[in-house]
């Protein structure tokens, strides 16, 4: 392998790191334990965001 | 009436745009367009509907997986399988001009309902977050975001199960 390639495959090894520690999270046992059943939840939004919901839908076009 | 679009660099004018905190801003500037580009995330910005150039805030969205650190072999066997597919907004920002207007609680809004047609459509169990700060914590907790008790700057918020979402819909 030429030192350019090596070069071009460690930047993209990097890059495609970088985008997995981006998109995981590690949680710990009683985190993940809690995690697991709050999504099992239905879903009922808090007052505040529920206001909020409310005004997106009557206030804002979705392009 | 506001709009909300998808970021366009050879439309929206991101060099009059601040939020006066630093990282975000160089994000913005030099950032927003590449990443779309590398795959970490979609970005979306808040236009009034009468002065579409001037973006009031934005946020990004990309896919995540929640995972647990270390596996017990004895529980491995009983439980479904992870990691768990999840939506990350990496950002939400807002213009120093438009501040107290309840702007960023509508952004979050615009976020969770993206996430929640997400969820309807490929799955994504939860929205998560992390807060620069604990102003941030605060705003995302005032919305009904909770904390992990080890991973204190991050926070979810649970998107229920899908058949809920189709109730939901269906009602609205």
């Amino acid at each position: 392998m030429s030192l350019a390639a090596f070069v071009r495959s460690a930047a993209k090894k990097q890059a495609s790191e970088a985008i997995l520690r981006e998109r995981q999270l590690r949680l710990s046992q009683r985190d993940f334990d809690a995690f697991h059943a709050a999504i099992h939840e239905p879903f009922r939004p808090a007052p505040p965001l529920e206001e909020a919901l409310q005004r997106a839908r009557s206030q804002v076009r979705r392009v | 009436m506001f709009e909300e679009q998808r970021l366009d660099p050879s439309r929206h004018n991101r060099k009059a745009f601040r939020c006066g905190v630093e990282a975000l801003d160089r994000f913005w500037a030099q950032q927003a367009g590449q990443n779309r580009r590398r795959g970490f995330g979609e970005t979306f910005v808040l236009v009034e509907a009468s002065d579409p150039d001037k973006i009031l805030g934005y946020y990004t969205l990309a896919p995540a997986q929640v995972e647990r650190v270390a596996l017990q072999p004895d529980d491995a066997a009983s439980l479904p399988l992870y990691p768990v597919p999840c939506c990350r907004m990496g950002r939400l920002a807002l213009d120093l001009s438009c501040r107290g207007q309840g702007l960023g609680s509508l952004l979050l809004a615009l976020a969770v309902e993206r996430c929640l047609e997400v969820r309807q459509s490929i799955g994504g169990y939860a929205l998560l977050v992390d807060a620069k700060d604990e102003v941030a914590v605060q705003f995302y907790a005032h919305h009904g975001f909770r904390r992990f008790q080890d991973s204190p700057r991050s926070l979810y918020l649970p998107l229920g199960p899908q058949s809920d979402r189709g109730v939901d819909s269906a009602s609205r």
